[in-house]
């Protein structure tokens, strides 16, 4: 799940893998916009074929975060 | 090219159900509203179809309430729509909020605002203890429709009472509570779509707590007769955008930085951005003289927006010029805007074919606009009734009918109103000089090597806080050049001294404006 998330988040943002660590936070680290947070969701709702409710995106706050929820609900 | 010209004819109206009822009488049968169901389908309202649903939800809450606070804690939906219309034209007041607020906030602002009867989704507010309120749910919307059909609303409207309370969302973190009269808004209505006009569907993804959100994205296009598309969410802008193929589209900046940011991206990505560029530069020579093939030359990129859309509106923050200008390069326009809650919210925008880059635009008919000591003041019945149950605030920003904004600006000689800061912001140094940061921070922004500036007052001396663009990240000697640049141009009073690097962006509020009061304290 790691090496997906990474890649859909290089290839929605145009930042280098290994630019990505699991511990960069979303907004500082990676600098997304929340407008930038909700495209990558949508990358993400197509990559794993399942919708993200608006409601649990505020919980992405790394990208451990966004691993963490789509093994749980993926 | 640009000319001044008559303002668009419109009917006045003094409601919200003249409203319902000018459109019923201009073509019932035309939509009126198109969305996405809870299925993703898109389905679409007419304007009969519409003043019947909010009729009978207005006899179902007028059997039940009288003069009550009714808060709307949802997403976006077309019917979060009906059951606005129908509190108000059931004689009651809709407070609006914000669902992604922080449970305890909510509590707060249903305290302040007296309300003990809610509608929410539930799936926002499963978090929050509700118990001691009358909790209604919108997915239970239909059924209240249907139980309104046989009953009757006895409503006698008051176009001057209260009918909304919107919170400001401050960048103090203090929430005030703006009430408007349904005068307040039809007026705003009136005003504002005298100077712009849409010409085909518009488009509207900014969340409805927001007066912006509501008032202008939604309520105006009813007003103009144009079908609205409401953006299910905002994971599906660009493919609902490309469905509804709007003419118009209302939203922040931090849409517009995020569409150019995402164009880029796919040129980079596609090896197209050379192709980009030169396309831009070509256009741009064209444009001068006067030959325009923008429609041509970006296709591709103009069909990712719909292959229609002509305007952008752009209110609630500054918009830096450069986008403005880039936009228009591949054929769409943004025209900026200034509101603010308590003037329902539109005070000015730039119009169709009258319009003036790094203005907010021509003041709306009917409202005067007069600079007080720097501050733009307002009068017209688009100012608010009031903060709710604070006399006191009220009167602080209400003085001899004149709403002071607390933002800086003036009018130019053809009428086009600039904002230069706001008032609490004003740097006052120890010789009694006041100074604007925004000014400076605006020149500053102007380098390629500024990401994000803040100015702030250290001791009596003006210290720019910079966030660096990537390529000069700590590149202490760049920044302290650009200080003695910036320096050589501008009065002593005025002058900086010194550049703080920072290496990570400034906090934000919700809608992405930096919290100013937080700086020293990082």
């Amino acid at each position: 799940m790691k090496d997906k998330v990474v890649s859909i988040i290089a290839e929605t943002t145009g930042m280098a893998k290994e630019d990505i660590k699991e511990s960069s936070n979303l907004l500082t680290d990676l600098e997304l916009e929340s407008l930038d947070i909700v495209t990558l969701v949508a990358e993400l709702e197509k990559a794993v074929g399942k919708e993200i409710p608006d409601k649990d995106i505020k919980e992405f706050q790394t990208v451990q975060d966004i691993i963490d929820y789509l093994e749980k609900n993926a | 090219m640009n000319k001044n010209y008559p303002y668009y004819s419109h009917e006045k109206i003094a409601n919200l159900r003249e409203l319902l009822e000018n459109n019923n009488k201009i073509n019932k049968d035309d939509i009126a509203f198109i969305y996405k169901d809870s299925h993703l389908e898109t389905k679409s309202k007419t304007y009969q179809e519409f003043a019947e649903e909010v009729t009978n939800l207005s006899n179902y809450l007028y059997k039940k309430y009288n003069n009550k606070h009714i808060a709307i804690i949802a997403e976006n939906s077309y019917s979060w729509i009906v059951l606005f219309f129908a509190i108000i034209l059931s004689n009651n007041v809709a407070v609006i909020i914000d669902k992604d607020l922080e449970p305890e906030r909510i509590i707060k602002l249903l305290s302040i605002s007296d309300t003990n009867d809610i509608f929410c989704s539930s799936s926002y507010v499963d978090s929050i203890d509700l118990n001691k309120y009358n909790v209604n749910y919108l997915d239970d919307i239909e059924e209240l429709i249907n139980k309104g059909k046989t009953l009757k609303n006895g409503t006698k409207l008051d176009s001057d009472k209260p009918a909304v309370i919107f919170f400001t969302s401050g960048t103090t973190g203090f929430n005030k509570a703006v009430m408007l009269s349904q005068k307040n808004i039809c007026a705003d209505l009136y005003g504002a779509s005298s100077i712009f006009k849409p010409f085909g569907t518009a488009f509207a993804p900014l969340p409805f707590h927001h007066a912006f959100g509501l008032i202008t994205a939604v309520l105006k296009p009813v007003y103009y007769h144009v079908p609205v598309f409401l953006n299910s969410s905002l994971k599906r802008v660009l493919p609902e955008i490309q469905e509804a193929q709007p003419n118009t589209m209302f939203v922040v900046p931090a849409f517009i930085e995020t569409f150019y940011k995402q164009i880029w991206n796919t040129a980079r990505k596609t090896k197209q951005e050379r192709k980009l560029k030169m396309g831009i530069k070509l256009s741009n020579m064209l444009m001068k003289c006067h030959i325009d093939i923008r429609k041509k030359l970006f296709a591709s990129l103009l069909s990712q927006f719909g292959g229609k859309l002509e305007y952008i509106i752009c209110g609630g923050a500054p918009l830096e010029t450069k986008y403005v200008t880039w936009f228009r390069s591949i054929g769409i326009e943004i025209l900026n805007g200034y509101g603010i809650t308590e003037c329902s919210p539109v005070v000015s925008v730039n119009r169709n074919e009258f319009k003036c880059d790094g203005s907010v635009g021509q003041i709306c008919r009917d409202v005067e606009v007069k600079i007080i000591d720097g501050e733009v003041c307002v009068k017209g019945d688009i100012v608010m009734l009031g903060y709710y149950k604070d006399k006191k605030a009220t009167d602080e920003v209400i003085i001899d009918g004149w709403f002071h904004t607390g933002d800086y600006g003036y009018l130019n000689k053809d009428g086009f109103l600039f904002i230069t800061g706001r008032k609490k912001n004003l740097i006052i140094l120890s010789n009694g000089e006041n100074i604007s940061p925004e000014v400076i921070e605006a020149k500053l922004a102007e380098d390629d090597g500024v990401c994000e500036v803040v100015v702030t007052n250290e001791g009596n001396r003006l210290v720019a806080h910079i966030y660096p663009n990537e390529d000069y990240l700590q590149n202490q000697e760049y920044f302290d050049n650009l200080i003695t640049k910036y320096n050589k141009n501008v009065p002593k009073n005025h002058q900086l001294a010194y550049a703080v690097l920072r290496t990570t962006e400034f906090k934000k509020n919700n809608n992405r404006k930096i919290l100013r009061d937080k700086i020293m304290e990082e």
